[in-house]
C-alpha cells in the first residue's frame, strides 16, 4: 500500500500555479525526500496533503483513505513537524505535549515515551520560551511521534539548526523507519541531507514533479564519472581521447564519463591499464557518482554548479 | 468535545487572560466600592447593584469580551500553532467550538465574579463606615406597594412590591440577562479574532462597537446594535428587554454556528 498518493493535485493562488497537477506516490516504509528550490511548491503540497489547504482539483489518499471525504480517518496515522517549530511558549514542554495527547485521546505514558525518544526528559517541565531552537525542533518531533503514527511528515526539519543539530536530526530521521516502522516524508532544499537519508525522492520545480523514484533510479539517470590524477595529465588526455567518451580536464585532474554504474569498475580498470601501459604513473583513480545536487540541477534543467565543475578549468574535450 | 475544552483550559495556564478575568470585575467593584465608601451613597442594595451592572454591561463587559476573545485566538495566531492544531485528526469545528465554549464560560465566570465582588464592595463600605451601609429594601415591600399603588409604570409589567421583596432574585436575573444578551457581541468578537491574525482588527472592532453604542442608544435601530444589547436588558420595559435578550442569545448562538461553519473551512496558506 502507498502511504501517500496524490492524483493530479492542483492548487493555484490567484494566477500563480503553486502546485500544478502533481501525482505523488510514497511507498510505505520509505524515507521519501521531497526536494525543490524555494518557491517550488513544497510547502503548498505538504499543506494540501495535510488538509490545511483545499486543492482546486485532484485527490489525496493517505493509506488509501480519501482526505476530502474522510479527513479525520486519513490523518489518524499522521504525525507532523513543521519547518518552524510552533509551540505554546507560556507552557512547559510536557504541557505542550499533553495538549496533543488529549486531543488524540492517548495514554498519559505516551508523553514520557516521546520525551525519552527525543531526549528532552530533562527539560520537560521547563517553559518552552526558555528552550533553544534545537530543543524546540526536538519537541516538535516528540509531538509528531505521539501515538506512534504510521506516517511522519517533516517540513524542512533542519532549518535553522547548527551543524550538530543537523547531524542529530539526520541520524534521528534515518533510524525512524527501522525503529518505528513509520514512513517518513521529508521536504528539504538541503540536498546533502536528503542524499544521506532518503530511499526515494521526488523533485518539484515550478509546481510540477520533474522526477520521482528511488535514489538508485535517480542516480542511474546519469552514469558515474572517473577522476584520474597522474604524472602527465595532458599525455593521459591524449591517450584517453580515443575510445573513451567525454574527457574533461579539471586542473591537474581528468574527469571521464563512464557508461554505467554496473560497468564502472571494469571501465576504470581498463583506463588504468591503458595509462600504465603508456608509461604514466597513476596516483589517483576514483569512481565519482553524481551528487544529488548535480542530479537535481540536471532534472530541473538548471546549469550545474557542482564542486567538481567549479574546481575545473577545462570544458568537455 | 470535552477533551477539546480541557485542552483550551490548559492553554489558559499562565496566560494574560486570567488577569483580564479578574481585573474586569474587580475594577467595576472597586469603582462602586469607592463611590459607596466616599459617601456618594446609593443607599439601597438593588440600586447599588444595578448601577454596578450598568457599568459592567455598557463598558467593562464589551471591553473584556473583546480582550478575551482576541487573546483566545492569539494563543494560536501568536505562536502560529493553527497549522499543527488543524492538521490533527480532530474535526475542525470542534476545535473552534471548544474555544467558543471556553470564552463564553470565562465571561459567565466574570459576570458571577462581578456580582459577587460588587456585593462584597457594598458590604465592605458599610462595614468600614456604618453611615455608608446599604439598606436591604425587602422589609419595605409593603410600604412600596402602598406608595406606588397601581402606578408601576417605571417597572413595566412587573409588580413593584414583589420586585422590592425579591430584589436579590431580580438582581441575579438581570445579571443573567446581561450575560445571555452578550452572546452576539462575543460571537462577533470571536469570529473577527479567529479570522484576522492581526489582533488590532478585533480590538478596533470591540472598542469601536463600544464607542458607537453610546450613539446607538439614541437611534431607533439601536436596539439591534450588538454592543448595546446587554445594557438594554437592564431596563424594565419587557418588550425592550425581551428583544435584547432574544437577539443577543438567539442571534449569538446563530452567529456561533455560522462562525463554526466558516472557520471549519479555514485554510493555512
Amino acid at each position: 500500500m502507498t502511504a501517500i498518493e496524490t492524483e493530479n493535485l492542483y492548487r493555484r493562488f490567484w494566477r500563480v500555479k503553486a502546485v500544478d497537477g502533481i501525482d505523488l506516490s510514497v511507498p510505505e516504509g520509505a524515507i521519501y525526500g521531497f526536494l525543490g528550490p524555494n518557491g517550488a511548491g513544497k510547502t503548498t503540497a505538504i499543506r494540501l496533503i495535510l488538509g490545511l489547504l483545499r486543492p482546486n482539483r485532484g485527490a489525496i489518499r493517505i493509506f488509501g483513505e480519501d482526505l476530502r471525504r474522510r479527513r479525520s480517518k486519513a490523518l489518524k496515522n499522521v504525525g507532523v513537524a513543521f519547518e518552524t517549530p510552533a509551540h505554546y511558549e507560556h507552557l512547559t514542554g510536557r504541557e505542550n505535549l499533553d495538549i496533543t495527547r488529549r486531543l488524540l485521546n492517548l495514554d498519559k505514558s505516551e508523553i514520557d515515551r516521546v520525551l525519552e525518544t527525543v531526549e528532552l526528559t530533562y527539560v520537560a517541565d521547563r517553559l518552552v520560551r526558555k528552550y533553544s531552537l534545537g530543543m524546540r525542533h526536538r519537541l516538535g518531533l516528540a509531538r509528531a511521534l505521539l501515538g506512534k503514527p504510521k506516517l511522519l511528515v517533516f517540513d524542512e526539519p533542519t532549518n535553522g539548526l547548527d551543524p550538530v543539530g543537523i547531524r542529530e536530526m539526520r541520524e534521528f530521521i534515518k533510524t525512524l523507519p527501522a525503529r518505528t516502522g513509520a514512513t517518513v516524508f521529508v521536504s528539504s532544499h538541503h540536498l546533502a541531507e536528503i542524499e544521506q537519508i532518503a530511499s526515494h525522492v521526488a523533485v518539484i520545480h515550478l509546481g510540477r514533479i520533474v522526477f520521482q523514484g528511488g535514489m538508485t533510479e535517480l542516480r542511474s539517470l546519469h552514469a558515474p564519472r572517473l577522476e584520474i590524477a597522474c604524472s602527465d595529465a595532458v599525455a593521459a588526455r591524449t591517450q584517453l581521447e580515443t575510445g573513451v567518451r567525454g574527457v574533461d580536464m579539471r586542473g591537474e585532474r581528468l574527469v571521464l564519463e563512464l557508461t554505467s554504474m554496473e560497468a564502472a569498475e571494469r571501465e576504470a580498470a581498463a583506463v588504468n591499464r591503458r595509462l600504465v601501459e603508456a608509461g604514466l604513473d597513476v596516483h589517483h583513480l576514483a569512481i565519482a557518482p553524481w551528487t544529488l545536487e548535480e542530479l537535481f540541477m540536471q532534472v530541473i534543467g538548471a546549469p550545474a554548479t557542482s564542486r567538481a565543475a567549479a574546481e575545473g578549468e577545462g570544458g568537455h574535450a | 468535545m470535552l477533551r477539546s475544552i480541557e485542552v483550551e483550559l490548559i492553554k489558559l495556564k499562565r496566560s494574560k487572560i486570567m488577569i483580564v478575568f479578574l481585573a474586569g470585575p474587580a475594577l467595576v467593584a472597586l469603582l462602586f466600592f469607592s463611590l459607596q465608601a466616599s459617601g456618594a451613597s446609593l443607599q439601597v442594595w438593588p440600586f447599588y447593584m444595578f448601577a454596578g451592572f450598568v457599568a459592567w454591561a455598557t463598558f467593562m463587559l464589551p471591553l473584556t469580551a473583546t480582550i478575551i476573545a482576541t487573546q483566545i485566538a492569539q494563543l494560536e495566531h501568536g505562536p502560529k500553532t493553527w497549522a499543527h492544531l488543524l492538521a490533527l485528526p480532530v474535526p475542525k469545528w470542534r476545535l473552534f467550538a471548544a474555544k467558543a465554549v471556553v470564552t463564553l464560560g470565562l465571561i459567565a465566570g466574570m459576570s458571577v465574579l462581578t456580582g459577587a465582588l460588587l456585593a462584597f464592595g457594598g458590604w465592605l463600605a458599610g462595614a468600614l463606615d456604618p453611615d455608608n451601609k446599604l439598606i436591604d429594601p425587602a422589609p419595605f415591600a409593603a410600604m412600596a406597594e402602598q406608595m406606588l399603588g397601581d402606578d408601576d409604570a417605571m417597572f413595566g409589567d412587573m409588580d413593584a412590591a414583589l420586585l422590592v421583596k425579591n430584589w436579590r432574585l431580580a438582581v441575579a436575573e438581570k445579571l443573567l440577562y446581561v450575560y445571555l444578551s452578550a452572546f452576539l457581541l462575543i460571537a462577533v468578537q470571536l469570529w473577527a479574532a479567529f479570522r484576522f491574525r492581526n489582533f488590532l482588527i478585533p480590538l478596533a472592532l470591540g472598542v469601536g462597537g463600544g464607542f458607537f453604542a453610546i450613539f446607538a442608544q439614541t437611534s431607533a435601530y439601536g436596539i439591534y446594535f450588538p454592543w448595546l444589547l446587554p445594557f438594554n436588558t437592564l431596563g424594565f420595559m419587557p418588550d425592550k428587554v425581551n428583544a435584547a435578550l432574544s437577539l443577543g442569545l438567539v442571534g449569538g448562538l446563530g452567529a456561533i454556528l455560522l462562525m463554526l461553519v466558516d472557520m471549519s473551512r479555514m485554510q493555512i496558506k
